[in-house]
């Protein structure tokens, strides 16, 4: 078997290269479409962010436990956020990269966790009025055949963080986990 | 009580993970998870690709060399730090510099044992797209290969792909841009592990 990753993690610079060779940085930094609306929503939530996570499931007890969240900003254009807790004595970790896309014309994002295998690759929007992030993505689901709708509800109210995730779609969704974290101040 | 397997069967409901359905019901919750099937460990026990990609966890360092047509050719120095997230999942910080700014990438490394591809993702300081890269192992050859499509020199999205080598501590990659006649070599990498 291949160790790629290290690879991996490289593979990217050639576009990357050629994009900044070729593109003014002006033209890489802004866009006219929310884009910057988006950003500077992105960079809002950069700090350490300590609250609760709560899982819950229709028929099922609910189950919450501590979590602490470091979002650090990439340049200007992407976040990346780990979050850290420990469930009923276990350790969990996630790890979160969102960005507003110029080529898809969207906010883009790829979650992973330690306890799943699945990378979800995340698309949406940021609504600026409501001051809330929609994010969509698809994967699988207990007792279903084939992926099926998650989505994601993030919104920032000054050193609030709340994100809220869903399951399902039209009147088969249901929620299944809320992050509830307050900014933690030095 | 819960156990390791009913918390991980919580997580992978909450976020879209796959588990098997018995192990789901209220009992399981109440109980703990007892039974087993092969689609439960199918998702949850590691695949040989997450072990190999989780012997990538580490420092490295080494040079990059590129050469796009009709532009100046160019090299840099270059680190990467690749730390293992759970058993699934390798999260990957690159640190470069490009015309004299400093560069920062971010890659997600991840095997998904439902279409037996590696999958990458990858976003930086200085680009504001992401990518996701699609690739295959070949166990002989030790040599690995993943195809994407980006930006070319005219803005429009074109095909790209790199071929890597490995060795023990060390492996080059070398990356194409376009496809067939039109496919020309644009960069290679070599790096050395440090840890």
């Amino acid at each position: 078997m291949l160790q790629l990753r290290p690879a991996v993690g490289l593979v990217l610079l050639a576009a990357t290269v050629l994009t900044a060779v070729v593109l003014p940085a002006g033209v890489l930094a802004f866009g006219s479409d929310g884009t910057s609306e988006t950003r500077e929503w992105l960079l809002d939530r950069v700090g350490v962010w300590e609250g609760v996570m709560r899982i819950s499931r229709p028929g099922m007890p609910a189950m919450e436990f501590e979590i602490t969240e470091t979002i650090s900003a990439v340049g200007g254009l992407w976040t990346t956020g780990d979050l850290v807790g420990e469930f009923l004595g276990q350790a969990y970790a996630a790890h979160v990269v969102m960005g507003f896309d110029d080529v898809k014309k969207a906010l883009v994002g790829t979650r992973c966790d330690s306890r799943v295998a699945h990378l979800a690759l995340m698309k949406g929007r940021y609504d600026a009025e409501a001051k809330v992030a929609h994010m969509a993505w698809k994967a699988p689901a207990s007792g279903r055949d084939g992926p099926v709708p998650h989505r994601s509800e993030e919104r920032l109210r000054g050193d609030t963080l709340e994100v809220k995730f869903f399951e399902g779609d039209g009147r088969d969704e249901i929620l299944t986990v809320t992050v509830e974290a307050k900014r933690k101040v030095d | 009580m819960f156990d390791a397997r009913t918390i991980t069967a919580l997580v992978l409901v909450a976020f879209g993970g796959a588990v098997a359905a018995s192990s789901l019901s209220p009992a399981t919750f109440q109980h703990g998870a007892s039974q087993e099937s092969d689609t439960e460990d199918a998702f949850q026990r590691p695949a040989p690709e997450h072990v190999e990609m989780l012997k990538a966890v580490g420092e490295w360092e080494g040079l990059l060399t590129w050469s796009f047509p009709g532009m100046p050719s160019g090299e840099s120095r270059a680190t990467e730090t690749i730390r293992a997230l759970g058993p699934y999942h390798t999260v990957a910080s690159f640190q470069s510099q490009f015309g004299g700014a400093p560069y920062e990438g971010l890659g997600v490394m991840s095997f998904d044992p439902a279409t037996g591809e590696l999958m990458n993702t990858w976003s930086d300081s200085m680009t504001p797209a992401t990518l996701l890269m699609r690739g295959t192992l070949d166990d002989e050859s030790r040599v690995g290969r993943l195809s994407w499509v980006a930006r070319g020199p005219d803005g429009a999205l074109v095909p790209h792909r790199n071929v890597t080598t490995h060795g023990k501590d060390a492996y080059e990659s070398i990356f194409y841009m376009g496809e067939g006649a039109d496919e020309v070599e644009v960069m290679t990498i070599s790096m050395k592990r440090v840890k």
